[in-house]
């Protein structure tokens, strides 16, 4: 898929299917901050009954060690965890 | 909302996001990162993803982290062998972003990796002006 004739809706249904290049093309919307990305928001009431799990700390708290756990802790069966980085720069 | 100026999620003052990584088993990874504080110094978001990648480590990157662009450091005269299988997996995977390769180089093997579709070949005298340049350039033209 090329990045300029692909629209806000298709990417949306294409993150929904599970296309990672989709969700990756969605948060750099968001972090845009363009107009349009608020019409993303709509995409937060689909999880429907996932848990959303946040995990902050200093550096070298073992964030990552944790967030791998809750993965491994999570996984298996039909339950698809994901995982949503931010490294601040 | 599918007008083709709001498709395109970079607006003029997002920053390139580039995708740099040694691929293969070539360990000389200092060029790289010097490399990856020039683009940094000039703006960009760098994600360096370190030594012994693979193809579908990287493609994975580009695609999570919707990156603009892939520079790859070669070292160690694999890049005829490793230039080609990078290219070719970043078109089985649909991906529409440059591969700028960068290190050592030989000047005959420059016109064969460029015709295999990489985008532009960068040697150790490169400045932090022509890095960063070639690299807008091949963004842009993409």
């Amino acid at each position: 898929m090329t990045r300029r004739d692909v629209g806000i809706d298709t990417l949306m249904e294409r993150a929904v299917a599970g296309d990672r290049r989709a969700t990756g093309r969605l948060l750099t919307l968001v972090e845009s901050g363009r107009d349009e990305a608020s019409a993303i928001a709509a995409l937060t009431h689909h999880p429907g009954r996932a848990h959303v799990v946040g995990v902050t700390g200093a550096p070298g708290a073992g964030k990552s060690t944790m967030v791998a756990k809750l993965v491994a802790g999570y996984g298996g069966g039909d339950r698809r965890p994901a995982i949503l980085a931010v490294d601040p720069s | 909302m599918s007008e083709a100026t709001g498709s395109d999620p970079r607006s003029p003052t997002t920053p390139i996001r580039v995708v740099l990584a040694k691929l293969g088993l070539d360990g000389h990874d200092r060029g790289i990162k010097v490399v990856a504080r020039m683009l940094r110094d000039a703006g960009m978001e760098v994600i360096y993803l370190g030594l012994r990648q693979t193809p579908e480590s990287i493609v994975a990157a580009v695609e999570q982290e919707d990156a603009d662009a892939v520079g790859l450091s070669m070292h160690n005269a694999g890049h005829l062998t490793l230039a080609p299988v990078m290219i070719e997996a970043m078109r089985e995977a649909d991906l529409d972003v440059p591969l700028i390769v960068g290190g050592i180089v030989p000047d005959r093997d420059v016109e064969t990796l460029l015709e295999a579709g990489v985008a532009a070949v960068l040697g150790p005298g490169a400045s932090a002006g022509e890095v960063v340049e070639a690299l807008r350039r091949a963004v842009a033209a993409r």
